[in-house]
């Protein structure tokens, strides 16, 4: 009887100890924030580059001279939005559908104020983008008691257009914008 | 380990040496071309901006690799699909543009 007790401890906790280890011994499990950021920056880019390349070169003044891609979209006939609006239009709609992460497209020299960092890690992350061209920032901030991971992505001027209109806008805090520059950054947050 | 003396480990220190030297001296094109790439390219290229194809994805550069470094050259100076000429960097030279596409065809080997 005693050895049949002693056997039957010894499976229950080696059962439970398996069962510890299958749930990951009580740490978090599920996908990495960085991973998760990055596949969402991934698909925000080619939506915005194939934007670009599908709608705004071949139907725009260098391709079929159909459409007229401009800031004031609204208020022509046969107006669209430029690529960064329409980023942002995505932003705003997916703030409509959930809030399980939030994106915005930021700068340090924003044309409209709304779009200047809000945080100090926002301000932080838009820092290091523009001083290291090509790498990613990422960092985490606890908001309203709430802690977050926070990416921001470099966005950079990629054609005439983009320089010109940020260079040249009466809003516009900095005019000295160079095809190649970091003009601001993405910035993805979820939570943790 | 008390035969181990300092004159029998010479001939392996000196090899060594000899082998990583040997390793570490690169060509002087992709050195200038990593200069070039950090300065001008890397924002584009690291992070596949606008289309870009990204530095080291073999799977983006499968089909551009086959065209070959002069036909890669010319597409990057002239500009290409969402590209702009020279990446918008006109001060570089055709030369600089040259060794920055031989460089980052060089980290697909690696």
């Amino acid at each position: 009887m005693k050895k049949a007790v002693k056997l039957t401890a010894i499976v229950g906790v080696l059962g439970s100890a398996a069962l510890l280890i299958s749930c990951g011994g009580g740490k978090s499990v599920g996908i990495d924030p960085k991973v998760h950021t990055d596949a969402l920056f991934a698909v925000m880019k080619a939506d915005r580059t194939n934007y670009t390349k599908l709608i705004i070169k071949r139907l725009g003044p260098s391709g079929a001279g159909v459409i007229t891609p401009k800031e004031e979209w609204k208020d022509l006939t046969d107006g669209a939005p430029l690529p960064a609006q329409m980023f942002r239009a995505g932003a705003e709609a997916v703030r409509e559908l959930n809030d399980t992460f939030t994106y915005s497209l930021q700068s340090l020299w924003p044309i409209n104020k709304q779009n200047a960092p809000k945080t100090p890690m926002e301000e932080e992350g838009l820092k290091f983008i523009a001083d290291n061209p090509g790498e990613n920032f990422y960092g985490t901030e606890e908001l309203g008691g709430k802690n977050y991971y926070t990416a921001v992505y470099p966005d950079v001027a990629v054609a005439a257009p983009c320089v010109d209109c940020h260079n040249d806008h009466k809003d516009t805090p900095r005019t000295d914008f160079k095809l190649g520059d970091v003009m601001g950054g993405v910035v993805i947050r979820v939570p943790l | 380990m008390k035969n181990c003396s300092v004159s029998s480990v010479l001939p392996v220190i000196i090899v060594s040496s000899l082998f990583v030297l040997s390793c570490s001296s690169k060509d002087p094109d992709l050195e200038k071309g990593e200069i070039i790439y950090t300065s001008a390219c890397k924002v584009c290229h690291a992070q596949g901006i606008n289309g870009a194809p990204v530095f080291g994805n073999q799977a983006n550069w499968r089909q551009r690799k086959g065209q070959g470094l002069d036909v890669l050259t010319q597409h990057a100076v002239e500009g290409y699909g969402l590209m702009p000429a020279k990446g918008g960097r006109t001060e570089l030279s055709e030369e600089d543009i040259r060794v920055a596409v031989k460089y980052m065809l060089a980290a697909l080997e690696e």
